[in-house]
């Protein structure tokens, strides 16, 4: 699954580590969400989207879209 | 050095943090405590209770720190989480094939090795495998 963080958190001038203690997880999370290694659950990446003020759709995509 | 330490502190997570900190004692306790009860055990004239205790100390101690463990998985986020439960189960798979090779071989006679060794080395086992696990998971997430 690919996902918008990194551009979203940029956006935002946020590090890594910022973003981590915002979501409540590691920084290693993070990097692994940004980097597509890992895909979120449900309920952190709802954190995400409400973060974000955006929706899920908006932020994670499936492969290929 | 104190760089690398504060490096290596600032790239743990909170929840890890807290668990290294809380097994601290008992980990320190648990060595003592091994450590004399492989001094005492063999002194004379120990009574039965004596025994127990020596024996019953050190596993309360490693069940203290199971807990501290415990607490530690309840703790983490979800990515950690995985990383600990991969870990474990690539340890304790291992671990109790190890154990059907050990007791199969002793059966057959193939190996003619004492009980006690063959336990200590079991646990060896599952500790080491559990710690390389976790170590070649973690590399996959940086």
């Amino acid at each position: 699954m690919n996902n918008r963080l990194r551009e979203l958190r940029d956006a935002r001038g946020w590090s890594q580590g910022e973003l981590a203690e915002r979501l409540e997880v590691s920084r290693q999370t993070i990097n692994a969400l940004e980097t597509g290694k890992y895909d979120p659950s449900l309920p952190l990446a709802f954190r995400i989207a409400r973060l974000f003020d955006g929706r899920i759709e908006d932020i994670f995509l499936p492969d290929g879209a | 050095m104190n760089a690398l330490l504060a490096r290596y502190r600032d790239s743990l997570s909170p929840a890890l943090r807290r668990y290294y900190r809380a097994s601290l004692w008992p980990s320190l306790l648990f060595i003592a405590l091994a450590v004399l009860h492989k001094w005492a055990i063999r002194l004379p004239g120990l009574t039965l209770p004596v025994r127990l205790a020596l024996v019953l100390a050190p596993v309360l101690c490693m069940a203290w720190l199971f807990a501290c463990y415990l607490r530690f998985l309840r703790d983490c986020d979800e990515l950690e989480r995985r990383i600990e439960l991969d870990a474990l189960a690539w340890a304790a798979g291992s671990g109790l094939l190890a154990s059907l090779v050990a007791v199969f071989l002793l059966d057959a006679g193939v190996v003619a090795w004492p009980a006690r060794q063959v336990a200590g080395v079991s646990g060896l086992l599952l500790v080491g495998g559990y710690g390389l696990a976790r170590m070649l998971l973690r590399r996959r997430y940086p």
